[in-house]
């Protein structure tokens, strides 16, 4: 009798090793997330943070005179993250998973903060800004990578 | 001399937990792949920290040291499919 070949249902390659050998194919049917949708959040997230970046240089010194080699490496920082985030929040939940969101929503915090900081520094050239304004943007960035590893940590087994 | 002092401690403070997790769970779990690039977030953080020290603010370098956190975001989100795919086995 004529056997039907076996409908391949799944997509996708596993970064986990089970029992020595790789699993190479796994079920995907939980997490509806396509590439075009990843791709039209970053196009999304890249257009809202170039707003942001015109709004907040507006208060400063206009674009034109923006610390680009600052504001746009964190911008593009931002981006990520918040792609990442937006990837994350549509997942299937599961245990564990506040520790991502919270650590990416920090992450992400810091860049948008430090494009504010970059642009009040450059009106004092020369003159770093006060300790109390620095540090709280630092201690979100490391503080949200604690978290991301920890994450990681409880998930992976 | 002060502020920049405090500044590189609460960097080289995180950059030390990030590198003693990532090298904690790399051991403890035998998952290299899975946990070297925060191995690398946490060498990065150091690295800040340094430049911040000895107040090195050459654009070039900081635009280098950017895009070597967004290169490492860009890889933990590759990490986190594979991880999310992996869980939904």
């Amino acid at each position: 009798m004529y056997a039907m070949p076996a409908i391949n249902r799944t997509r996708g390659k596993s970064l986990m090793k089970s029992g020595g050998a790789r699993t190479e194919q796994v079920e995907l049917s939980t997490h509806k997330i396509s590439k075009v949708s990843i791709l039209a959040t970053v196009l999304l997230t890249a257009a809202l943070l170039t707003a942001y970046f015109f709004l907040v240089t507006s208060f400063f010194q206009g674009w034109q005179k923006a610390k680009f080699f600052d504001d746009v490496p964190d911008l593009v920082f931002a981006t990520v993250s918040i792609t990442l985030l937006f990837y994350v929040l549509r997942m299937k939940r599961s245990p564990g998973d506040m520790n991502l969101i919270i650590g990416l929503s920090l992450v992400s915090l810091d860049k948008l903060i430090e494009v504010v900081l970059q642009e009040l520094q450059a009106l004092t050239p020369g003159e770093s800004l006060e300790v109390v304004l620095w540090a709280p943007p630092i201690i979100m960035l490391g503080l949200g990578f604690l978290f991301i590893v920890q994450y990681f940590g409880e998930r992976v087994k | 001399m002060n502020d920049i002092l405090i500044n590189t401690l609460i960097e080289v403070l995180f950059g030390i937990l990030v590198l003693w997790k990532a090298c904690g769970y790399m051991v403890n779990k035998k998952k290299m792949a899975v946990f070297l690039p925060f191995y690398f977030v946490g060498a990065t953080l150091l690295f800040h920290a340094g430049l911040t020290f000895y107040m090195i603010y050459f654009n070039l370098l900081w635009l280098g040291l950017e895009a070597t956190y967004v290169l490492l975001m860009i890889w933990i989100a590759k990490t986190l499919m594979g991880v999310n795919y992996a869980a939904g086995r």
